[in-house]
């Protein structure tokens, strides 16, 4: 379990840097794009598919590292009310919904991948890609979310931990942190 | 299942699963599960909400929500904001009030830079309130404005909540954009006046203290030098808007490189507060974002058992005014606002009042601003608004959620007074993007 939650770390966070290049994606594409075509050069072809497929990419492939970091927003002020002992119990329920939902979502998700790569689907806009590219990012989110579930319900301490901080840790250190961070 | 029972399974759900405290997104997708296996024919809803999650998200006009949001912690992590407020604090001499009117006009400033209601309360909490504390300030006429002037971020383009609403609605991005500013600087106008005038008659609330003599060149410099420069980034975004030249989410774009454009102007880029920046953006973005993938299909649920139409047709032929309707509405987003947060009312109310907004005739655009009054005043609504949290943690130990909830309801007070003179007077939002757009 360990050596999985170690993999289960590094994928998180690799994905979580794949979406952090599609904020920078969105930020430099859609702004050069504006320029170019308000200069009269044209338009930059495949921007407005390409950026619909980022925000996709964050809204779905950062979740992992969200859940991780237990920074998905959630009410919990009833819960904290809680006596300590409750409150774990209570945190052990909301775990097993979330898996619970994670867990259908992760099966029928890998049918729609399987079914969209079986019938060879493509999706046909400005940028023409097979379907599946579109369909494998829910059943890997799912997936990760539900060993992140697993391992604090039935392993807690498996937990993988790094030694050093790492620099996508939501409250890691970053040089020009300020104060701030951690508030939003 | 009648669409009554529809009704009290997809709302009563959703609420018990919040207040549960199960995460607001697994809240919405557990409950879309439920209603996609009871309403959307079992595994073909199930298949049709995993299909459903793409299309949610994958919306164009939803990248303002990243992009506005990026600007905000631009300015923050770059230090321009606190430079700003700074500058402003220079500009003002002894008047009554005096850090809290600088934190009304300084949020008023960032709210034009940012598109986050947090990140403005945040600096505007961590920069001032411990000088207001520390000069012996009231709790209620420091933190109040703090909180309440950090809510009109929302209203203020650029406004990642108003571009989320406008798109959820299916209404021009533009439009809501630009109708929310005059409300905004109206209400920014109010609290200024009135913390002018409490301070006034109660002058031991806001003690008064020495402020360094400065000549007029030595105070408007700091304002020439630092804030002016900043409304660049305003024209960049609402300027390219009105001239046509972008379409909103190009003009989201087009604000954040203006807004590193300016940071390095100041010199104060470097690729440590850049990656700052982008991690806390994503952080926020995803979050919102993963939320928006559970709304298609939640509305979905709720229009194929016939209850979108069936509460819009019933509310419709009990032959009430439209006034009374619209007051029911904003009513009860009032109340969901005290135990919900923003995304989360908008996923629920939306469905079902963009269709009674349609039948009633009232315009789309003013509702939402109308709507947007309400989500910011919920910001800040006890027990669970958002801001009251906000201050908490950068308040002093000592403070009181009390002191906070007591601090900000005189600036509800105006809050519900505006959205009651925008109900009358529907030309004070609907002017501006009538005259620019």
């Amino acid at each position: 379990m360990r050596q999985l939650m170690k993999w289960h770390f590094y994928i998180v966070h690799i994905l979580a840097a794949l979406t952090g290049l599609c904020v920078v994606f969105l930020i430099v594409a859609i702004g050069a794009e504006a320029i170019i075509r308000s200069l009269g050069f044209g338009y930059i072809p495949g921007v407005i598919d390409i950026s619909e497929f980022s925000l996709f990419f964050i809204a779905v492939l950062a979740s992992p590292w969200l859940l991780r970091d237990n920074q998905h927003i959630r009410v919990d002020i009833v819960i904290a009310q809680f006596p300590p002992r409750l409150r774990a119990q209570a945190e052990k329920l909301i775990y097993l919904v979330v898996l619970s939902v994670a867990g259908v979502i992760l099966y029928y998700s890998c049918k729609v991948f399987m079914e969209s790569w079986r019938l060879e689907e493509l999706v046909i806009r400005e940028v023409e890609i097979p379907d599946w590219w579109l369909q494998w990012q829910i059943p890997l989110a799912m997936l990760l979310i539900c060993i992140d579930l697993i391992q604090r319900l039935f392993f807690p301490h498996c937990r993988y931990e790094p030694k050093r901080k790492s620099w996508l840790d939501v409250n890691g250190p970053t040089k020009a942190q300020t104060p701030l961070d951690g508030d939003q | 299942m009648d669409w009554i029972g529809v009704v009290a399974m997809m709302f009563g759900g959703v609420i018990f699963a919040l207040l549960l405290g199960i995460p607001i997104v697994f809240a919405f997708l557990c409950i879309n599960i439920i209603g996609a296996a009871v309403v959307l024919g079992g595994e073909i809803g199930m298949l049709q909400m995993i299909r459903n999650m793409q299309g949610a998200v994958a919306n164009y006009s939803l990248a303002p929500v990243v992009l506005f949001v990026f600007m905000g912690e631009v300015m923050l992590y770059t230090g321009i904001a606190t430079r700003a407020i700074d500058a402003i604090d220079k500009l003002f001499t002894r008047v009554p009030g005096r850090l809290s009117m600088i934190a009304i006009v300084g949020g008023t400033v960032f709210s034009s830079l940012s598109g986050s209601t947090i990140a403005n309360t945040a600096v505007l909490g961590k920069t001032l309130l411990p000088q207001m504390l520390e000069k012996g300030y009231a709790p209620s006429i420091s933190m109040g404005p703090i909180m309440a002037i950090g809510g009109v971020a929302m209203l203020i383009p650029p406004s990642g909540l108003a571009v989320l609403l406008a798109s959820l609605a299916e209404i021009s991005v533009n439009q809501v954009l630009i109708a929310g500013i005059i409300p905004a600087l109206l209400m920014a106008a109010a609290f200024f006046a009135y913390v002018g005038i409490r301070c006034t008659i109660n002058p031991s609330l806001a003690p008064s203290y020495s402020v360094d003599e400065r000549t007029w060149g030595e105070r408007l410099k700091p304002l020439f030098v630092d804030v002016l420069p900043l409304l660049s980034i305003f024209v960049a975004v609402v300027g390219s808007m009105i001239a046509g030249i972008a379409t909103p989410t190009e003009s989201a774009a087009l604000g954040s490189l203006a807004s590193i454009a300016v940071a390095a102007c100041y010199r104060a880029v470097n690729i440590n507060n850049l990656f700052a920046s982008t991690k806390a953006t994503l952080r926020f973005s995803a979050m919102i974002l993963f939320i928006v993938c559970a709304s298609t299909t939640f509305s979905q649920i709720l229009a194929f058992s016939g209850a979108t139409q069936s509460i819009s047709y019933l509310i419709t032929s009990m032959d009430l005014p439209p006034l009374t309707i619209l007051l029911a509405m904003l009513l009860l987003l009032i109340i969901l606002g005290c135990f919900m947060e923003q995304v989360s009312m908008m996923m629920l109310t939306l469905p079902i009042f963009m269709p009674i907004v349609a039948a009633t005739g009232f315009n789309e655009v003013w509702f939402a601003v109308l709507m947007l009054i309400v989500l910011e005043i919920s910001l800040c609504t006890p027990p669970f608004g958002l801001l009251l949290f906000v201050m908490q943690g950068i308040a002093p130990r000592g403070i009181t959620i009390r002191q906070i909830y007591a601090s900000v309801t005189p600036f509800i007070l105006i809050q519900l007074l505006f959205l009651g003179l925008i109900v009358a007077i529907p030309a004070l939002a609907l002017w501006l993007p009538s005259v620019v757009l």
